[in-house]
């Protein structure tokens, strides 16, 4: 017997591989934003070290919020939610596997961008191991926000509007937290110096995934 | 098998749709349930699949509380909703294979080749369910019923769209499944279709279960 955790992931991703529309229009979002700010900030003359993280964190923010959108409307196209709401498994599996692709596909998104980053505003950071880490701390916390507001909104007739609204009053001290130790990354700060930030997201990764993983199954229903 | 349901209430924004509902299925048992549009009869159905949560009430399949954190009762139902329940982005045996496999019912592709090429959607195994006719998304339903175990399918409109032969494929997958003890509540507009396959006739009315037949 397949476990239902690994059935779910291979139908988000199957999906995504067919038609490739949360990946690529986080890709082209992300690629967007950052030709606009490679041509806003003059290099020679603006500390860009100094706001890069901010910018990284919020374009990730947000090519988060368009991939998740997208995800989620695909559930409501011919209601494939009720089929996994009425399967017998536990429903915590849908938003785990949900969390876990999403945890995924920003760090495709940022195999893709943190290069452009490097390349058009000179982002070194990137061949830091520890941006690395902490780029899959911060998936794995928003990623877990995200789906719990999503799924708060799934009936709800202003549901994107419901997302925005709670979810970046709620990720603010994991994006605060994100652009605090990239910056303490990218000056080569040592790690226990910054660790107060990590724990912060780990805190909010852990706080969400239990909570989505017990709270699911009531969110989810009509 | 046994289910029931007892004293379900539900509204929306404080407009009651159900009232103290009781409701008892014993095995081999079909039921149909009619009603006027907007009496609740989906709301109902959805209750009872496990879609949505009555305010108040209570529930059980073969014991098992339907309401509860235990999900495995699901197991044993089988919802036929008004729209695919599926994914329109993924062929139709790619969403058979997920359904058979989120209920661990694990079934040979020839197997599910033989029963799609049953109900006439052979030829159309490859194509994404988001192309399918309102028919052909029928008799999707139709194979997911014959694929699967189940004791209790709860099946909603289930004549909606379906041409004659469509007609003549659920009528026998109906008698099949009542030969093989299987219960069904049915909800329809089709009260013909209701009298040919039901025992026990309810009408929903005023959020009540009246018995008509």
């Amino acid at each position: 017997m397949t476990s239902p955790l690994l059935i779910l992931i291979k139908k988000e991703l199957n999906q995504e591989l067919r038609n490739k529309d949360s990946i690529l229009s986080m890709a082209v979002f992300g690629l967007s934003i950052i030709l606009i700010f490679s041509f806003a900030f003059d290099m020679s003359e603006t500390n860009v070290n100094s706001i890069l993280p901010g910018l990284i964190w919020l374009t990730f923010m947000f090519t988060f919020i368009i991939g998740l959108s997208r995800n989620f409307t695909r559930e409501k196209e011919g209601m494939g939610i009720s089929l996994l709401l009425t399967s017998p498994i536990d429903r915590g599996y849908i938003f785990l596997s949900k969390t876990i692709v999403f945890t995924i596909y920003l760090f495709i998104s940022q195999l893709c961008l943190f290069p452009l980053f490097y390349l058009f505003l000179g982002f070194s950071a990137i061949t830091y191991w520890q941006l690395w880490a902490l780029s899959l701390l911060v998936n794995w916390a928003i990623s877990a926000l995200g789906v719990v507001i999503s799924g708060l909104g799934f009936r709800s007739k202003m549901g994107d509007v419901l997302t925005a609204l709670l979810f970046f009053p709620l990720a603010s001290p994991v994006l605060i937290s994100a652009v605090k130790s990239t910056s303490a990354i990218s000056r080569g700060i040592k790690f226990e110096l910054y660790s107060f930030w990590c724990m912060l997201i780990l805190s909010f990764a852990v706080g969400f995934t239990v909570l989505g993983m017990f709270l699911f199954d009531y969110i989810m229903e009509e | 098998m046994e289910f029931s349901i007892q004293q379900i209430c539900k509204s929306f924004n404080r407009n009651p749709v159900l009232k103290n509902l009781n409701l008892t299925i014993q095995s081999n048992e079909s039921i149909g349930i009619i009603g006027e549009n907007g009496s609740g009869k989906t709301t109902l159905l959805k209750i009872i699949s496990g879609l949505m949560r009555p305010d108040s009430g209570h529930g059980s399949l073969n014991n098992l509380s339907i309401f509860g954190s235990d999900y495995n009762y699901r197991k044993d139902i089988c919802y036929w909703g008004h729209q695919s329940d599926s994914y329109p982005n993924m062929t139709v045996f790619e969403n058979i294979s997920l359904f058979l496999q989120l209920r661990n019912d694990m079934k040979t592709e020839e197997q599910i080749y033989s029963i799609l090429e049953l109900v006439g959607l052979n030829y159309s195994k490859y194509q994404l369910l988001g192309e399918f006719s309102a028919g052909m998304i029928q008799r999707f339903h139709i194979a997911r019923l014959i694929l699967s175990s189940w004791s209790l399918a709860i099946i909603d409109e289930p004549t909606n769209a379906l041409d004659e032969s469509g007609l003549n494929l659920l009528n026998e997958s109906i008698n099949s499944f009542k030969k093989n003890q299987k219960s069904l509540i049915i909800s329809s507009h089709n009260i013909h279709f209701i009298q040919q396959h039901c025992q026990s006739i309810y009408q929903l009315k005023n959020g009540n279960l009246e018995i008509v037949h």
